[in-house]
Formats: C-alpha cells, structure tokens, sequence
C-alpha cells in the first residue's frame, strides 16, 4: 500500500532535457512542459524519465485509434491521431508523437493517463482532483470533469491559499500510513469565464486543438516541493439531484466515491490491483473526511464559494443567505 | 429458487475491505463495487464458507431479535440479490 521503493532511472541528473520535480520525484523530459517551471535539484539522480522515442511503437502495428493496456508494470496508450506512450516501472514514459501532432496535444495525455498510470504502477492513488494546502494540510477538490474542481480551486488560491495540484492529485501513504501529497501541477488550466471573474492573466494556450477553449495561468501562490498530510476531500457534485448541503460520506459511500474519482481507474482492472486499490480506498476513507460540496452556482451563491468553504475548513460555518448548509460534524 | 435447504457460499472472485461498519466489496468477474452493512454484513461474513440457508437462518435468529419466517424471506431475499450479482455460489448438496 506504500509508495515503492523503485530503483533510480538510469543516466546522470546532468545532460539534454528539462528537469521538472513532479511528486517529489526528479523528473527529466525531452518535451519541455508548458506553464510547469523547470526545477534543477543539483547532484541527485533522475527518478522519472520522459522521451522522445525513436522507432516502431509497441502499438505501431494496432489500427485500433486508442488503445489502453495496462499490466502491473507497463502501460501502452494510444490517442489517435496526438501519440502514444509507453509507461514502465513507474520510472520511464516513452512518447510517439504522430505526425503532424502538436506537441501540447500531446501534453495533455502526457500528464494525464501516462502521468497517471505511473503513479499507479508506484501504488500511488491519482485522485480526479485540484488542491490548495491550508495550516492544517491539503485540502482537495474532486469531481468529474466539468464539476468545477479547477475553478474551486483557483478561487481559494484567491482567497489566499497554495495550490498543490490541478486536475490530478497522487496520494501516497507516509511512513506510518497517513495519507497525503506532494504537489503535482502547479498551474491551472481554466477557461475564460473563470479567468475573466478572478481577474487572472493567462500564459498560454492549453490545446492546439483539443482544449481549446482553456488557457493556463500560473496561480498567485504555489505549494512547496514537500510532501503535506491530506486534510479532507471535497466531492463536488453537480447536475440533477445534486446536494444542497454539505454532508460527510462514510462507509461504502466515502470508499466508493474515491473509487469514483481515481483518475484513469482503467488501470485498475486491466493490472488486477483490485485489492491494493480497494484496500488503499478503503484506509484514505477512514483516514479523511469527505464531504459532498453543493454546486454553488446552481444555488446562486457560488461568489460566496470562498467564504463558505474557508467557513467549513474552520469548523464554523456561517451561511447568512441560504441557511441551510450543515455544520461540519467534526470540526478542526 | 433459493430454499431453505440451499447451500450458499461468496463467489471466490469477491475482494472485500472493511469501512468502518460497512463492508466494501468488488467483483473481479463484472468490476462493480458493493456495499453492505449491519445484518447484510453479518450474512456475507457468515458465508465464508458453505453454509445451509436453514442453518444460517438459525444463527440468525439467535443474535437478532426477529420472528424465523420474517428472516428467513428477508434472508433469501437478500442472497438472491448476492446471487443475481453473481457474488454467490450456490449448490443443494450437503455440506463438505
């Protein structure tokens, strides 16, 4: 259920590439990666290796558009027309770009799947989520896609918060099992409404043709490279039936919502780590408070979003308009 | 039909987990995930190995303040459940 203790990529920390620390782990790209500052962590050896590769794919012969097939310790992903990749040990991602492809279309499945099929492969939980760090840990924001989590996110950073993710957030156990994180991307993809209403400049175009209606933006504070307890988990719900209050899961309900929201849970099934998911799943929930969050704007109160959340993490929520969100059962 | 004289047991392809008091279970055959809790509980755990429904009804009755005919429909009610999620093996033989 803990991280593994994976051997060292080969080659020296020094050479071609763009160094990044990703997870705590030395990361060195052949793809520059966009909005991600390079990090140079002199005299230590690479943990995470992403190339360009040369060559005949794996998949080269598939005329399959995508592919996803994943064992314990290999993965091969295929995004028609954009790459593919080849993940192995939870140390080494290979890409194929197709021809023709933008590279920041590629990007995107990079440090999605690939990224987070990685993580699976070192048994970390990469969770659908954005996150910030308050004084008591990381506090993240999950949903599906569309559910607000990048948004939510940028408001607390706002609101005077440090971002520690976006989009995906690996959780891995310390030494005495407690859960938490090390910060992944620490920029937010958002698209103009969400820029346009905080007032935020944009540094670049997310997709060249995917994506395109989201730009990155570097937040105004970003948590420091170290591993931070995880604090609590907020399901952001949204469409029919969606909360109106917010409710802690527990039991099945909190487990499942986690299985819900692990990012590309493909690998899950196709590796047979059913049981290390599950179990991990299990232990995060009785470990960490999870709520259901209402969809604010639905409840036209989503410019108070900030206020009633930071009112939540502080054990005293004050709801003078809609009266009608619960109390935390357990304050801080 | 399940009977009184069936013998049931929990489909070896199930990997479970404890959650406090609920128990979160997985099928490895369909990939769908299940929770139970309370007497659902206790009729999961109660069926590690193979087991009589009359026996297990039996057992039952003796923890549980409840009449035997109203267990015992709520019980098979309840495995026909498990079973047409194919998380029950079930058999009419005697008991190994």
């Amino acid at each position: 259920m803990r991280d593994l203790d994976l051997p060292r990529a080969p080659g020296p920390a020094s050479g071609a590439g763009f160094d990044y620390v990703l997870c705590g782990w030395h990361t060195r790209s052949d793809l520059p990666l966009t909005a991600v500052p390079t990090q140079r962590r002199a005299g230590e050896s690479v943990d995470v290796r992403i190339e360009i590769a040369q060559g005949a794919s794996p998949m080269a012969a598939c005329t399959r558009p995508y592919v996803f097939e994943h064992s314990a310790a290999r993965s091969l992903i295929k995004i028609g027309e954009i790459a593919q990749f080849e993940v192995s040990e939870g140390r080494r991602i290979r890409v194929w770009l197709a021809p023709g492809a933008a590279r920041k279309d590629a990007e995107i499945f990079l440090l999605g799947p690939a990224w987070a099929s990685l993580c699976h492969q070192r048994g970390l939980l990469p969770l659908h989520a954005s996150a910030i760090r308050t004084r008591h840990g990381v506090v993240a924001f999950s949903g599906h896609s569309g559910a607000g989590k990048s948004t939510t996110a940028a408001v607390m950073v706002a609101a005077g918060y440090e971002l520690v993710a976006d989009d995906v957030l690996p959780i891995s156990l310390n030494g005495d099992a407690s859960p938490g994180a090390w910060p992944y991307l620490r920029r937010m993809k958002l698209c103009s409404k969400s820029i346009a209403q905080l007032a935020l400049s944009p540094v670049a175009e997310v997709g060249t043709r995917l994506d395109r209606e989201k730009k990155f933006v570097h937040p105004q504070r970003a948590a420091a490279d170290e591993w931070v307890r995880l604090e609590r988990i907020y399901l952001l719900e949204s469409g029919p039936g969606a909360t109106r209050t917010i409710d802690r899961l527990v039991g099945a309900e909190a487990v499942r919502a986690l299985v819900d929201q692990t990012y590309h849970f493909a690998f899950i099934p196709m590796s047979g780590r059913y049981r290390d998911h599950l179990e991990m799943c299990a232990h995060i929930a009785l470990s960490v408070p999870i709520y259901r969050l209402p969809r604010f704007a639905e409840l036209g109160i989503e410019s108070e979003l900030a206020t009633i959340i930071r009112a939540h993490l502080d054990g005293v929520l004050v709801d003078k308009r809609a009266g009608h969100l619960d109390r935390p059962r357990d304050a801080l | 039909m399940l009977s009184l004289n069936s013998i049931v047991q929990r489909a070896p392809d199930v990997i479970a987990a404890e959650s406090g008091d609920d128990l979160v279970m997985v099928s490895v055959t369909n990939g769908l995930y299940y929770g139970i809790s309370d007497v659902a509980r206790s009729i999961w755990e109660a069926i590690e190995h193979p087991k009589k429904i009359s026996d297990l009804i039996d057992d039952l009755t003796a923890s549980y303040r409840i009449d035997r005919e109203t267990c015992a429909r709520e019980t098979i009610s309840f495995l026909e459940s498990l079973r047409a999620e194919e998380l029950l093996q079930v058999s009419d033989g005697p008991v190994a």
